[in-house]
């Protein structure tokens, strides 16, 4: 989603002059093309993550829309405070372009991994949080976020997903139903949307049914929406990379739990502990027990207790 | 002459609000207000081309060492962005003018009390005016002890990479931070030297003795190709004998009537 989000990127550039990328010491030749063509709209700054999100604010302040791009973790990380009191605090129109998230950049050890990113972007008032499934859900959601008031962290993830929302609509802050079947509910985003899909299809082959949400938007949020999908179920299934606060276990069962709902839930989240083994994302998720297998047994195990 | 006139007796007004806020609130930054307070009138009433009706066309100043915001307040007031009472319910419920300045607050262009926040922002609004080839300056004001903080180091870099010629940076360079001496907690040697390796064009200006030297270095600075840096020597706490270099006056958590009445009275006498 990487390189197709930054193509877009500098499309909407070309046609909205009040946008701007800023870089922090990307790779070499990276997006050459927006350099040169809008030399005015393209800067790749040093490595200095916290004054980048400052000069941003400071940009945004003068009228500009602010494509901030490095990897997650040293975005979120490193300048967190700015991220707070610059953007959040002050709701400016910076977007957070942020590569890797979760376990993507496993092989690159624990500086290059966050399970913490959602959390901490959702902990942060006014700030959208998108999480995409594939490269079409990204272009699609772009566009959409690229005007809305207040800052946005959109998690990039990777180029190579197979392509799962072609054919359906994704509408910013809408759960997106991906497959209508039983009263199983399964809520995912990013990577993991793509776990459900594996899910589904091993529960069908045991004649459970199940239906399928992506919540590619945490916030903004229909809730009302996911009220509604959370009451037609008999049983819940969350699934994210990331820890367990502030994503989508944590909106469900704060939702069931304001609303009287009571549903068993059945979660998938990552451990809060930093991943210091070295691997590529399914590696080391099959090292927290979140391959596929596992999460099949754990599911049937826990459907059993229902 | 004239002027030099003009900045004693403001100095003193703005001083004597300061020291009226604080007793007020029975809390504030006392020392480190006061130690920007002759950089804040000559930027203010002698400088800086700000009109807040027309933003289009107006400088910018970002006070970064937001602790120091009573002197800004005090400023605001005097010049009319709201009404002088408000200065009465600084730090209090209800009020609008918190122990560090809102972007809330008319007049204040940016929210700031973590430090080593501002000269980025400052970065990115000259960077936006250079590339629509517009006149308006940027000018931050840092402390200091502010520039323990990597972040504005990383923003200077910027300000020299991009040329922003638009860009001043002022150093209220007032010797103090919370602890102690800035030499003693993190020390900066010589700034001067530093900012001029790092591309600024930079002035030595001594606040102590002669204030009214800064508008000239402004105005000399004012046509230099390069972003612009003036360290100005000040001493925290300077404008009274019982503040000045008193760590005791970094921030004040009550304030008698008695002391309030010394320190107007020695303003006054300054």
């Amino acid at each position: 989603m990487r390189s197709s989000g930054l193509n877009k990127i500098f499309e909407i550039a070309k046609n909205d002059t009040r946008t701007i990328f800023i870089g922090s010491d990307l790779g070499f030749k990276v997006l050459d093309d927006f350099r040169k063509e809008l030399p005015n709209q393209f800067f790749m700054e040093g490595i200095s993550e916290a004054n980048i999100i400052g000069m941003s604010a400071g940009m945004a302040l003068n009228g500009k829309i602010v494509y901030v791009n490095t990897i997650a973790s040293f975005l979120v990380r490193r300048s967190f405070e700015q991220i707070a009191l610059n953007l959040s605090l002050e709701n400016l129109k910076v977007r957070l372009f942020a590569n890797g998230g979760g376990y993507i950049y496993g092989p690159m050890g624990p500086t290059h991994t966050t399970i913490e990113d959602v959390t901490l972007m959702m902990a942060l008032p006014k700030m959208s949080v998108i999480i995409p499934a594939d490269k079409n859900q990204m272009l699609s959601l772009l566009p959409q976020v690229h005007d809305i008031d207040g800052p946005v962290y959109i998690r990039v993830a990777r180029d190579n997903y197979p392509n799962i929302s072609e054919n359906l609509k994704t509408i910013l802050g809408e759960p997106l139903i991906m497959q209508d079947g039983g009263s199983l509910t399964i809520f995912s985003n990013g990577y993991f949307t793509h776990k459900a899909l594996e899910l589904s299809e091993d529960l069908s082959k045991k004649n459970i049914k199940t239906k399928i949400v992506n919540l590619h938007t945490l916030r903004p949020l229909n809730t009302e929406k996911v009220k509604e999908l959370v009451s037609q179920s008999s049983a819940i299934i969350t699934m994210e990379e990331n820890i367990s606060n502030g994503g989508i276990y944590s909106i469900i069962l704060e939702l069931c739990q304001h609303f009287g709902l009571s549903r068993k839930i059945i979660p998938f989240f990552l451990p809060n502990r930093f991943i210091e083994e070295y691997g590529e994302q399914d590696e080391l998720l099959k090292l927290v027990k979140l391959d596929r297998e596992t999460i099949l047994s754990e599911t049937l195990r826990n459907l059993d207790t229902i | 002459m004239e002027s030099d006139n003009f900045l004693k007796i403001k100095s003193k007004q703005i001083r004597s609000e300061i020291v009226k806020m604080a007793y007020q609130a029975q809390k504030g930054h006392i020392a480190s207000s006061f130690s920007i307070v002759e950089i804040l009138i000559v930027l203010y009433y002698q400088f800086l081309k700000i009109d807040i009706s027309k933003k289009e066309e107006s400088d910018r100043f970002i006070l970064s060492k937001g602790h120091a915001c009573m002197a800004l307040y005090a400023i605001l007031a005097d010049l009319g962005y709201f009404p002088k009472e408000e200065l009465s319910l600084f730090c209090r419920f209800g009020g609008n003018l918190g122990g560090h300045p809102s972007r809330k607050v008319p007049g204040v262009e940016f929210s700031s009390g973590s430090l080593g926040h501002g000269s980025s922002i400052g970065v990115g609004m000259a960077l936006t005016y250079k590339l629509e080839n517009k006149q308006n300056k940027i000018f931050v004001l840092v402390g200091d002890g502010e520039c323990n903080e990597g972040s504005v180091w990383e923003s200077f870099l910027a300000a020299h990479k991009h040329n922003l010629t638009n860009f001043w940076l002022i150093v209220d360079n007032n010797k103090f931070q919370s602890y102690g001496k800035t030499e003693d907690v993190s020390g900066l040697d010589n700034f001067a030297l530093k900012m001029k390796a790092f591309g600024f064009e930079t002035r030595d200006v001594d606040m102590v003795n002669e204030p009214e030297s800064l508008l000239k270095v402004l105005n000399e600075l004012k046509d230099k190709p390069k972003p612009k840096c003036i360290v100005a020597n000040t001493i925290k706490g300077m404008g009274t004998n019982s503040t000045v270099g008193n760590l005791q006056f970094h921030h004040i958590r009550s304030m008698s009537e008695e002391i309030k009445n010394k320190l107007l009275e020695e303003i006054e006498n300054a």
